[in-house]
């Protein structure tokens, strides 16, 4: 973690304008950030991705590095790689690709990507890393906690086209994606999507939907016990509703935009729906801001709910029902939450924020923490948990 | 005009305060650029990022003057957008891998001499500024 806050200073440092080297376009951006969560046995978990910080303040959950090289290799065909460094789930900091793809246009009002791209099941997915280019100092975790997926290796394609006044955008995606290291066998095994975007002025509208088959082989000490107990007592077939490769999984979202030079409005709804081994869930968030100068102020209203378990089995054994009760409430991350932030435009490529959150975590629930070790805690069932978060965005 | 003259008078012309010598601003290309013409939408949506084409489909390079406040009085006059909100979005756009950035140049000397070296380029001058070399596309007023 040190060497990522160590990189992300020294760009912060050298902030600067994207640099030609060659042909190539090479521009970058990044996020040194920090949270400090007033309950100090949890963690803040960001997307359902991240390692619990120690002494208090996780400098993990936000702080990322974000390099990017383009280039137009021949008329109307454009490589662009981008290679971020953050911390995984494992805690580990390691550089990665994140976006590697080619691009072409067969007609002026189409554009095909091949390659490695990023999952955009959701409003904001495809720049939840670009802190620098949101409001908040991370996209609201009720609703970007639905997906931990990031890559999508495979391909899309952008159809425009003007309807009056307005700007219409309908983007099919296809591809796979698995989650990274030892996570790496919970995988989208092949999704198709489609999302539409219509623009006008500073007003846009987003929906979108994506399925495809789920894989999501769980390893954890709880899982392991439920599954083996479920499995000697006869009920292997609850038991293959918790883990395996066979389940199926759907999103949607709906989201609107209004951005003038005075006022910000974001409100998204987004749903996720599985058959087995995660919940299906639904989350929403209203974000309203105003400019001030250099300051932006805005305030989030939030909220996760459950909208099945990953199992509704009823057994006949009390302990074997409550330890299917605590897989199903451990899998949930059900939460409402309240925020108010600040943002400050300190250079013309910075940009600090502050924010204050106070979320309340569902009854049977872990909400978006995670405990830390050793600290006894299996559910944070019904905890008000506040957070300061602090960021400086930059882009270079 | 000799080019050291037009250089400092483009040098003059970028320092002046906005609302001062370049209330009025022009799209430009070069005078012997492909593109013939472009409209006003046309050139909002590629300023914005949401095209990256022009309508017959032909490749366009963008090119912007270096931070400052004609740059800033260009985007916000054509797309509506403060230098803020006009960061973000060309923030998220490349990012995203949506668009390549405009092509940045060093001054307005700069801006001039690629316009003329690539027929495909698009830029934004002062109309004062707009020379014989130069062709000016769409004049983007207040």
């Amino acid at each position: 973690m040190k060497r990522l806050i160590a990189c992300v200073s020294v760009m912060a440092c050298s902030l600067g304008q994207a640099q030609a080297a060659g042909d190539w376009l090479v521009s970058g951006f990044g996020t040194v950030g920090a949270v400090r969560p007033s309950d100090s046995q949890v963690s803040l978990l960001r997307n359902g991705i991240n390692t619990p910080g120690r002494d208090g303040i996780d400098f993990g959950a936000d702080s990322v590095l974000g390099i990017q090289a383009g280039r137009n290799v021949a008329p109307g065909i454009d490589v662009t790689a981008q290679v971020i460094v953050r911390e995984d789930q494992t805690g580990h900091v390691e550089p990665r690709v994140a976006w590697a793809f080619l691009c072409f246009n067969p007609l002026a009002s189409m554009e095909i990507r091949l390659g490695r791209l990023r999952v955009p099941f959701f409003m904001y997915s495809e720049s939840l890393w670009i802190n620098y280019a949101n409001p908040w100092v991370r996209p609201p975790t009720e609703v970007y906690g639905l997906n931990p997926f990031s890559d999508l290796d495979g391909a899309d394609l952008t159809w425009r086209s003007q309807l009056g006044q307005y700007d219409l955008e309908l983007r099919p995606f296809i591809g796979r994606s698995s989650l990274e290291r030892q996570f790496k066998r919970a995988r989208l095994k092949r999704v198709l999507g489609l999302n539409a975007t219509v623009f006008r002025d500073d007003f846009s509208v987003h929906v979108g939907h994506a399925e495809s088959p789920l894989s999501l082989p769980w390893s954890d000490p709880l899982f392991l016990a439920v599954d083996g107990a479920l499995r000697q007592s006869g009920q292997g077939a609850v038991a293959d509703q918790l883990s395996g490769d066979s389940g199926y999984a759907r999103f949607d979202s709906v989201g609107l935009q209004w951005d003038d030079s005075r006022y910000l409005l974001s409100v998204e709804y987004a749903r996720r729906a599985a058959n087995r081994y995660i919940p299906s869930a639904h989350g929403w968030e209203v974000t309203l801001g105003t400019r001030l100068g250099q300051f932006t102020l805005y305030s989030v209203l939030a909220r996760q709910s459950q909208d099945a378990p990953v199992s509704s089995a009823q057994l006949p054994v009390a302990q074997l029902q409550a330890g299917l009760d605590l897989f199903n409430a451990s899998r949930n991350t059900a939460q409402r939450s309240v925020s108010l932030g600040v943002r400050m435009d300190v250079h013309r490529n910075a940009a600090l924020k502050i924010e204050f959150t106070q979320a309340k975590v569902a009854d049977a629930s872990m909400g978006s923490f995670f405990p830390v070790e050793d600290s006894g805690i299996v559910l944070l069932s019904g905890r008000r948990i506040n957070m300061i978060s602090t960021s400086l965005d930059f882009t270079f | 005009m000799g080019r050291n003259v037009r250089h400092l008078l483009l040098t003059i012309l970028i320092a002046l305060p906005c609302g001062g010598a370049f209330a009025q601003l022009a799209l430009v290309t070069g005078a012997n650029s492909n593109i013939s013409e472009i409209s006003r939408a046309q050139a909002e949506r590629l300023f914005l990022g949401r095209a990256t084409t022009l309508g017959d489909n032909s490749p366009v390079t963008l090119i912007d003057l270096p931070p400052g406040q004609i740059r800033d009085e260009f985007y916000l006059r054509l797309t509506g957008k403060n230098p803020v909100q006009t960061r973000a979005n060309w923030s998220r756009q490349v990012f995203t891998g949506r668009a390549l950035p405009p092509r940045q140049a060093d001054s307005a000397e700069q801006v001039r001499a690629w316009l003329i070296e690539d027929p495909n380029a698009i830029g934004y001058l002062p109309a004062s500024a707009v020379a014989a070399d130069l062709r000016r596309l769409l004049k983007i007023d207040d």
